[in-house]
């Protein structure tokens, strides 16, 4: 209705300026400008073809249409469309035939199987990445298509299947339009007809005055993968755990893009962050008091019941069985396990497999609860804080206070206690697993030395951080305003090296408070560049890691000074 | 660009046209991807590389084998660089997780690059290397000299 009243409309404005353009009339160009007008407005104010018919249509709803005269959406950011089918070979139909043998008769069976190419074109271009497709309605792995996404730039090729059914030259290259082509898409499951596919695509915001070279995707160089628990979170092997016959449980399939969430997500990091050259490989050991003397550094699991299937969970040298759970709140482990010693390997592989460096960055999560028991060095209470910092790992009375043992021997004794005794020599590899022989204890060095074996096994790491953020521990002072604790971490570096050789670059973390040396009080002369002794690494601390969503809060923060590096939430 | 290179490059444009044949590799009468580059060896070198086993259509799908690219590694030279050279051999892997199975010529290097391969449904043409194509390239290997 409104095609005809604005085309005649249009008429009218085109009689108003008279003359021609291009040997048109006035007239004729005010009236397609009118009609076009006017279509989008019909399709709005009555739908066009099976959009007339819709009944209860949901405002978000989105539909892929065939019809000539659409307009090419702009998007920005992350939007879920229906798509434009711009192209469609015809239907190929493949008959099989069963039965009909030459002996008695029976019935002979034939079956009808169809399927189509077809291009879809999604949005003005061009776009980084085309994530997730729903076919109906309902989410498919894109792995099972055979899909082409032409990204829209300016100086995209055609694709061979559309000039391979055109002819040669006859294929158009739809520059500046995001497309896709889907070949030979059989049409079995959606009932012989070609379902609606809706996909979502990802196109970067872009201010003007934007280059190439100062987006968020563009600047971001390296991530750190969290939150480093998780037994499987890091394996690409499918690891299900069995509750029973014929009732299982995923425990790292979480997508329906067929994959295990760890290549799910690093696919998605390449293709949205294409200058992202490094990432961090966070894994988690837990540890229990403040009281450097009395802690314990040890992988935990989430439940010793049953273990997953591929994947035996292994860790420090022991098994499932063997190990210690995560302690529980309301019924609920309060963080997930040590990732399994398997995953890590596996992980490794994946992210250098596809051409990223690995920075290997054990680190310590603390698990006291409420009611631990355990006094506190930093006051007189009964219990420690819940889920503290590892920053504050302490002596069994923090520096500062009465009865600290603080520049005594007793401090030596106390981070010798929590370093140990273990030796590089005190590993070996047992079929394809880091076996450990050393002795009976879970300290610092069981912990470190354990993770350099197991990076050399998986075919070596870029990088190895033997630590991060232990403020508290080395701030602490033996005799003669020694500190033990700076020695150690000395020595660890050079086991490490020993381990992983020459061409590893081997770091300790530093906090901020760490990097400026050690000063005490305001009046004290005492000042010391404590950490300088040890290969500290300043970019890769994770006072420089922003744990953000990639998007505008972070596109904030690069502005504000640079974001050296991301954090990966899987 | 080596006088082999072009010499390959001039025997695969005469294939095209040939049919899509599973297996086969006579010009003008029928082809798959492999029957193309087996016809531009004998060509280059007077014999069959190898023995060719018969193989399904899904190739070694099932068994997860990279026969093919076991094959090229066997006769061919991998080039080491992501940089195109014309009379390539380029080995693609049509879908991740599943083994490399199809193969072409690179015809045309440079900024509109083709290449020349038996496509399932159409015969041997010369296509576009357009974007997404390029991308499923896992390999690229020429022709050895003096075999």
């Amino acid at each position: 209705m409104a095609t005809i009243l604005l085309s005649a409309a249009g008429a009218a404005l085109g009689a108003g300026f008279g003359g021609t353009v291009l040997g048109l009339s006035g007239v004729v160009i005010g009236r397609a400008i009118g009609a076009t007008l006017g279509r989008v407005l019909d399709q709005r104010l009555l739908g066009a073809g099976s959009e007339a018919v819709e009944v209860g249509r949901v405002e978000r709803f989105r539909i892929m249409s065939a019809s000539e005269g659409g307009a090419v959406p702009q998007l920005w950011g992350r939007v879920r469309v229906g798509g434009q089918v711009i192209w469609a070979s015809r239907f190929i139909e493949d008959v099989t035939r069963q039965g009909g043998s030459k002996g008695a008769p029976r019935m002979s069976r034939v079956e009808y199987s169809y399927s189509v190419s077809l291009a879809i074109a999604l949005c003005q271009g061009e776009i980084i990445r085309v994530g997730r497709i729903w076919a109906d309605g309902v989410e498919i792995a894109p792995d099972t298509l055979n899909l082409r996404v032409y990204p829209g730039s300016e100086d995209q090729m055609p694709d061979p299947k559309i000039e391979a059914v055109e002819g040669m030259g006859r294929a158009p290259t739809y520059r500046g339009i995001a497309y896709v082509v889907i070949e030979d898409l059989a049409l079995l499951a959606y009932g012989n007809r070609v379902p609606q596919f809706s996909f979502e695509v990802v196109r970067p915001a872009k201010e003007q005055g934007d280059t190439a070279q100062n987006t968020l995707q563009d600047v971001v160089r390296g991530v750190a993968l969290i939150p480093g628990t998780g037994e499987y979170a890091l394996a690409t092997t499918p690891v299900h755990f069995s509750r029973g016959p014929g009732v299982n449980q995923s425990a790292n399939v979480n997508s329906p893009s067929g994959q295990a969430d760890l290549p799910t997500s690093l696919e998605q990091l390449r293709e949205e962050m294409p200058n992202c050259g490094s990432v961090s490989l966070i894994v988690s050991w837990f540890g229990d008091d403040l009281r450097c003397g009395q802690c314990t550094l040890r992988p935990k699991v989430e439940q010793t019941e049953r273990d997953g299937v591929g994947m035996p969970w292994r860790s420090g040298g022991i098994g499932r069985g063997a190990a210690v759970t995560v302690p529980s709140v309301d019924g609920r482990v309060i963080y997930g396990g040590t990732p399994a010693d398997a995953a890590v390997i596996e992980a490794i592989n994946a992210i250098r497999g596809g051409g990223q460096e690995v920075m290997f960055y054990p680190f310590i999560l603390m698990d006291q609860i409420a009611g631990n028991g355990r006094p506190d060095p930093y006051s007189d209470a009964e219990d420690q804080p819940v889920l503290p910092w590892r920053g504050r790992i302490t002596l069994s009375v923090a520096p500062g206070r009465d009865g600290t043992t603080d520049r005594t021997a007793t401090a030596e004794t106390e981070v010798a206690a929590f370093f140990g005794t273990v030796a590089a020599s005190d590993f070996s590899t047992v079929s394809g697993a880091v076996a450990y022989s050393g002795p009976d204890e879970w300290s610092y060095r069981r912990f470190i030395l354990h993770y350099a074996h197991l990076c050399a096994l998986a075919g070596g790491v870029d990088a190895f951080c033997i630590g991060s953020e232990m403020r508290g521990l080395t701030q602490i002072r033996g005799l003669a305003d020694a500190f033990p604790a700076v020695q150690a971490m000395r020595q660890l570096a050079s086991d490490v090296r020993s381990i992983l050789g020459p061409q590893t670059k081997v770091s300790y973390a530093a906090d901020w408070s760490e990097y400026f040396g050690y000063h005490i009080g305001e009046t004290s002369t005492f000042t010391s560049t404590h950490c300088g002794q040890i290969p500290i690494s300043i970019s890769s601390g994770s006072t420089t890691t922003c744990r953000c969503r990639i998007g505008a809060m972070a596109k904030t923060m690069q502005m504000q000074g640079g974001v050296r590096s991301m954090t990966l939430a899987i | 660009m080596s006088i082999l290179a072009g010499r390959a490059v001039a025997e695969a444009r005469e294939w095209i046209g040939t049919p899509y044949r599973h297996q086969a590799t006579v010009k003008g009468a029928g082809a798959d991807c492999l029957g193309v580059l087996r016809g531009v060896w004998r060509m280059l070198y007077g014999c069959e590389p190898e023995e060719v086993p018969p193989y399904t259509e899904d190739w070694s799908e099932p068994s997860g084998r990279e026969d093919l690219m076991a094959a090229a590694a066997r006769w061919l030279v991998r080039r080491s660089g992501r940089e195109a050279h014309m009379g390539d051999v380029l080995l693609f892997r049509m879908q991740t997780g599943s083994v490399a199975k199809h193969l072409g010529i690179l015809s045309v290097a440079g900024t509109a690059p083709r290449f020349i391969h038996a496509y399932t449904g159409h015969g041997v043409i010369e296509s576009p290397l357009s974007l997404p194509w390029a991308r499923r390239i896992v390999a690229r290997f020429h022709f050895p000299t003096g075999v």
